[in-house]
């Protein structure tokens, strides 16, 4: 079988060929000390600043050539082969700066200057969405809120935001080339994705970098060594490495199994494979499922939604893991394949403690896949947190409740909470007693009064066990106003 | 003027200076308990770490200790340990990974100490640091004894983080000789210039530190970006190779100070209709371990405990408290926004009283009643007079302007229906003090050089971390020059160029590099008048040896020099006759300056005039003058939650006239977020042991660009009434961050609508956990 011992990829134009220990390297690391190009900065090395932001085109997507923005400070530079990457370097067109750079000067959007070259980089990805989709819809209008939501991976403590807000509402256009144009080719795009058809192996003294084109290959790596860790988004394996808390020395990216990155429909679930990133299925259920549409725009920036993945998170195990719940509400199933075949793990019982899963050494998780919900259901989600946007909950419920078709009775509930406990919890309990009752405020009311006996919140720096307990009652008794009062968030 | 270099990501940060070939990697290793004694240090596992060069601690020092008041701080920690993570000894490496190895293995032996922990210990311990003359006014015991209304409490600020984003940053390059070069990311060059030399034992003229520019700073590198720059001098010295010390974000957080926590006790008497009639108050900082600039900063929190008020009857008393904890320091309003937010605070709790009492009235008709007057009511608790006071129109215009009456209908009747969320609004003010507490620091020079082409370059003692003083200077020179501009360009800082320099700090940086850089192109423009006008007499072409060389007069009289001054103007790159209409380009005349042997550079020294505070009394003169403002800010509260959203904020100002609007706005909406974000959600999470644990914006969450109210309006009340400033402008850079109170009162305010407590004794940060402590719990 064909096989290769580097990646290749794209930087601002100039075809790159990376071999060994480089690319285990964060791309912003590759960036400043390889490439001297110390426009991108590093500030929080955890992807919740966004000073590194650069925008990477990939081949593995659907839409090859559509710059997307990434933190570059926690993406491994493995992550890049067969991507495009554009850094703060690359966005002026020679000396003329792009119209995002003038209208920047124009408005006073940059300070320090510190964040401002990963501010310019975010706000080049939000033209170059914007000018894609008024391809198709030329009445959209570029908003204030859409530019928050654009920029909410991005943090500035000089200007207070306005003057940037300004300068992205200020931008002319109509005067931009998109990157797309200037940067990208049909003939780059071919090489790129014949690249990424190719599994690569690199190997250095003392570490190794695999990256499968299929699940086979996959499972049968995992099978020979079952310490190989295995990366997916990097946005919570880059962070531990950053800040010193993990070393690996040999690693698997499942980034170019192509049948990983699709989401596939039938009529009775949704399957995500674990490829998909978390844009890519927000764009999926936008209109599908406003309620988990809304979580995600609070869940994480732009950046992070690019790369990170669903499975990412369910994996990560974290007790407060903002997908967890929602998982847990719909009775998904999470599908791990090992050499063996493939087997189905509820998600209720794939936590059994502490960031600790019902997976075998040998298997990896390929996808997740949620059922489809039934029109006689309501489901609520809330997330509860110190800044509203982008910040991990101290709190998060989720409720799915199914009414009987005749009597209007509980026929299924799903009673989930996250920060109270080791892992994300379901309340058996409750949802025992709710089964056959008639769905009422009652059933909301006891649930409030007695939820203090079921979930054992700790205090910790999001907050004390009496403020959780606290919320956990309060959220108990807001998802009864909404669903009976009509009180929406 | 970097910002086009900034946008285009060229602009040069410390760590973005490309490495030498024989450049080491610095860091340190912190203290893992808050308070202890310092037995033995084993680095030999971590020296054993292939690239690790050299390992020292606090004997290799040529003085241990440093401090801009008292020099009470170690370098790296000698015998005892004051805070968790303080500096015990230093490592070098060729590389970042084995330096980080490195940290992780050397070993100490300590016997651990008891610490004090937080403030409540440290004021019931008597844990002081220092104490300053209280000030006082009238008779406040008898004020509030025959006060109709009395209020009093304890009201608990938290801390800051400055979060800059560039974090401490230091280069040090060992030259010929002993001598030393540092480029830091500094406020200070001259107090980095001074430790460094300090530390190493070397003379002043030893050590030159340059700062081009710092990707943030808030305060936050005014003192404490020269112990950087000293272990970085430490390892160069003994090593003599270059060594960079450039800490992560997770470092920075927990060895360097932040804004001081405040503990205030108050007591206030007043009257039916809100006015104070007396304050007492105790300010308790919390300064962290070591003195660093928390005398001042107790100051500061002092001269603005009055807020923008009259008191007539006032005592208002201090301690900065020791505790174990990193060294609190300078955080953009030194104090002043501690002090001043009390007030602001009880302003809440005073409507409250009154309401409860049955009196329908509003906490902006209080607030406005107790304003500082024009003739009268006018003077401060330590005797300065508020002189050129537009408080009344800045309250009066903005009320209006932001529909105040309209909207204080609307969100009652809003709060009325609401279940879920409700919502509160606020007016402050602030009166912020510009200059110096310390007078001697208020002086700044400049140097200026004419090239012969005409262009100018300008170098101060100011640097530039963001808030445009580079900016502000080049305008100031061109302005006075008449010139473009591009033809000025403000160069690195260096104390090479411009020593004995004040920090670039108090909101100052301009005011006083600015007047410097005014009087020095004036010194200059003297000369060039005088020539102009020989050149304007003579028809003859002057070439390089022309017979008859132009000489100054020196012996010119007051009145002819005026008269000169009258004759010639400078404008629009020309030197203008005004009597003859002729005229001759600024670059001709540069260069016939320059070949007549007259020199076309000059050096401006200014003071600040008129200070008069006497310490000892606690009366005078403290400033120059004020920098006033108001803002009103509306917020809403989900009541499940907690979650506060700030919905619409209208700031309006005196800031004389502004030498640049696009600059002193970003000022104020740069300042009123991140007053914003101390207000609400930046809260400090410390473990059991000291150690900060909301150490990365993971954990510490400044404002977010959702954060940004949907609505924000700012504006000036633009005036000449300010003589005696650069081009009549005033200081903006700490004051918009008083007006974040107008956030807390606000918040304040909309609790009170759904609250079991009689007073909303809230603290700050009002997080959602803090105000959903609150509120009265929610039924079904």
């Amino acid at each position: 079988m064909k096989s290769r011992a580097e990646i290749t990829f794209y930087l601002n134009g100039q075809k790159q060929v990376v071999r060994g220990e480089q690319t285990l390297f964060t791309v912003s690391d590759f960036l400043r000390y390889e490439k001297s190009l110390t426009g991108t900065k590093v500030v929080c090395a955890e992807g919740d600043c966004g000073a590194c932001t650069s925008l990477l085109a990939s081949a593995q997507s659907a839409d090859s050539t559509r710059f997307k923005a990434i933190n570059t400070c926690i993406f491994p530079v493995l992550g890049l082969d067969g991507g495009h990457l554009i850094t703060i370097e690359g966005i002026a067109d020679g000396e003329r700066l792009h119209p995002i750079q003038e209208s920047m000067i124009k408005c006073h959007g940059s300070q320090c200057g510190f964040c401002t070259p990963g501010f310019v980089c975010a706000m080049t990805a939000m033209t170059e969405d914007f000018l894609t989709k008024k391809k198709s819809s030329p009445s959209a209008d570029l908003t204030a809120k859409k530019v928050k939501n654009s920029l909410t991976g991005n943090l500035c403590r000089c200007t207070g935001y306005q003057p940037i807000i300004e300068a992205a509402l200020d931008t002319d256009l109509t005067k931009i080339t998109p990157l797309r144009e200037r940067y990208t080719s049909r003939a780059q795009s071919a090489e790129l994705k014949k690249v990424i058809k190719i599994p690569a192996a690199i190997e250095w003294a003392n570490g190794k970098v695999h990256l499968p084109t299929t699940v086979k290959q996959a499972t049968a790596l995992k099978a020979a060594n079952k310490n190989l860790k295995i990366v997916a988004g990097a946005t919570d394996l880059g962070v531990q490495v950053n800040k010193g808390r993990l070393r690996y020395t040999e690693i698997m990216s499942l980034q170019n199994i192509a049948e990983l990155r699709e989401i596939k429909e039938s009529k009775s679930k949704v399957s995500v494979g674990a490829r998909v990133s978390l844009a890519q299925l927000q764009s999926f259920i936008a209109a599908k499922d406003p309620e988990l549409d809304r979580i995600l725009n609070l869940f994480a920036s732009p950046q992070i939604k690019n790369t990170g993945t669903l499975i990412g998170n369910v994996v990560n195990g974290s007790p407060i893991g903002d997908m967890i719940p929602y998982l847990l509400a719909t009775d998904s199933e999470v599908v791990a394949a090992s050499k063996n075949g493939i087997r189905r793990i509820p998600i209720s019982k794939f936590y059994v403690g502490y960031k600790q899963l019902a997976l075998k050494p040998t298997e990896i998780v390929v996808a997740i896949e949620i059922p489809r919900r039934n029109k006689r259901d309501i489901l609520r989600l809330f997330k509860v947190s110190l800044r509203k946007d982008l910040d991990i909950s101290a709190v998060t419920f989720a409720l799915r409740v199914r009414k009987s078709m005749k009597s209007g009775t509980v026929e299924t509930a799903r009673i989930v909470f996250g920060g109270v406990g080791p892992t994300v919890k379901r309340l058996d309990h409750f949802e025992k007693q709710w089964f056959g009752k008639p769905f009422e405020r009652a059933l909301f009311s006891r649930l409030s009064k007695e939820i203090q006996y079921h979930v054992h919140p700790i205090s910790d720096v999001r907050g004390s066990k009496e403020y959780r307990l606290k919320l956990c009652q309060n959220l108990v008794v807001r998802a009864a106003h909404e669903i009976f009062d009509g009180d929406s968030q | 003027m970097s910002t086009r270099s900034h946008v285009l990501g060229k602009s040069e940060f410390v760590d973005d200076i490309p490495f030498m070939s024989n450049e080491l990697h610095v860091g340190y290793v912190g203290s893992p308990v808050a308070h202890g004694e310092l037995i033995s240090i084993d680095a030999s596992e971590a020296l054993r770490v292939e690239g690790i060069v050299a390992i020292l601690s606090a004997e290799s020092l040529h003085a241990k200790n440093w401090g801009t008041i008292v020099q009470d701080q170690p370098l790296l920690v000698d015998k005892v340990i004051s805070h968790k993570d303080e500096p015990i000894c230093l490592i070098a490496s060729e590389s970042r990974a084995a330096l980080e190895q490195a940290r992780k293995l050397v070993k100490f032996k300590i016997k651990s100490l008891p610490a004090i922990l937080s403030l409540d210990e440290a004021i019931r311990k008597k844990s002081y640091l220092h104490s300053p003359t209280p000030f006082q006014c009238g008779d406040v015991e008898r004020a509030l004894k025959n006060a109709p209304h009395r209020h009093h409490g304890v009201f608990n600020i938290g801390g800051q983080e400055h979060f800059y984003l560039e974090s401490q940053a230091s280069i040090a390059y060992p030259q010929d000789g002993d001598f030393i070069k540092i480029v830091s990311s500094s406020q200070h060059p001259t107090e980095t210039q001074h430790v460094v030399a300090h530390a190493l034992g070397l003379p002043f003229h030893s050590v030159t530190c340059e700062v081009k520019r710092m990707g943030g700073a808030f305060g936050g590198k005014e003192s404490q970006a020269a112990p950087f720059a000293a272990m970085a001098a430490l390892m160069a010295q003994k090593l003599k190779r270059p060594c960079r010390i450039v800490l992560t974000k997770d470092d920075d957080m927990k060895v360097t100070g932040k804004r001081h926590p405040f503990q205030t006790h108050f007591d206030v008497g007043f009257d039916d209709n809100g006015k104070i009639l007396g304050l007492k108050l105790k300010l308790y900082a919390d300064g962290g371990a070591y003195t660093d600039l928390s005398p001042s900063i107790l100051d500061r929190a002092m001269f603005h405990s009055d807020g923008c008020y009259f008191l007539e009857n006032a005592l208002i008393e201090g301690w900065v408290c020791k505790t174990h904890t990193h060294s609190n320091t300078a955080f953009r309003g030194f104090g002043g926004p501690q002090g001043a937010l009390l007030i602001e605070s009880l302003f809440e709790d005073v409507a409250q009283h009154l309401r409860r009492l049955g009196r329908d009235t509003d906490s902006a008709e209080i607030r406005v009643s107790n304003l500082y007057g024009k003739a009268e009511r006018n003077q401060t608790p330590y005797g300065q007079i508020v002189e050129n006071n537009l408080l009344p129109e800045l309250f009066q215009n903005l009320l209006i302007s932001s529909n105040y009456k309209k909207r204080r209908k609307e969100i009652d009747h809003h709060n009325k229906d609401s279940k879920a969320i409700i919502r509160g609004m606020a007016i402050t003010g602030c009166k912020f003090g510009i200059s110096f507490t310390t007078r001697f620091l208020n002086q700044g020079n400049a140097l200026v050089h004419i090239h012969r082409d005409g262009t100018v370059q300008v170098s101060t003692g100011a640097t530039d971390m963001g808030q445009g003083v580079n900016t502000k200077i080049q305008i100031v020179a061109a302005r006075t020059f008449g010139i473009a501009i591009d033809d000025v360009h403000v160069t690195v800082t260096s104390t090479e160029k411009n020593a004995n320099t004040s920090p670039t700090a108090a909101s100052s940086g301009s005011d006083i590099n600015g007047m410097a850089t005014e009087i020095a192109c004036k010194k200059i423009l003297a000369r060039l008048r005088q020539v102009a006008l020989h050149a304007f007499k003579e028809v003859k072409d002057r070439q390089n040896n022309a017979p008859n060389e132009i000489e100054l007069n020196s012996t010119m009289s007051e009145r002819e020099s005026s008269d000169l001054e009258q004759r010639i103007r400078f404008d629009c790159n020309k030197a203008i006759d005004t009597e003859t209409g002729k005229t001759m380009p600024w670059k001709d005349l540069i260069n016939l300056t320059y070949l007549n042997r007259i020199s076309i550079s000059d050096y401006g020294h200014m003071k600040t005039e008129g200070l008069a505070f006497d310490r000892a009394k606690g009366k005078g003169r403290a400033f120059k003058y004020f920098t006033p403002g108001a803002a009103v800010s509306e917020v809403s509260i989900d009541t499940y939650t907690g979650e506060v959203k700030i919905l619409r904020a209208d700031i309006l100002m005196d800031l004389g006239r502004p030498i640049h609007h696009g600059i002193d706005r970003g000022q104020v909406t740069g300042g009123f977020i991140q007053g914003a974000g101390w207000m609400l959600t930046e809260n400090l999470y410390y473990a059991e042991d000291g150690g900060l644990v909301s150490h990365s914006p993971t954990t510490y969450k400044i404002p977010n660009i959702q954060d940004v109210p949907r609505e924000f309006n700012v504006g000036f009340l633009e005036n000449d009434l300010n003589e005696g400033t650069v081009l009549k402008s005033k200081a903006v850079g700490e004051p918009p961050l008083l007006l974040s109170a107008s956030v807390f009162a606000a918040v304040k305010d909309a609790l009170r609508h759904r609250s079991h407590c009689p007073y909303i004794d809230l603290k700050v940060p009002a997080t959602p956990e803090e105000v959903l402590k609150k509120l009265s719990p929610h039924e079904l």
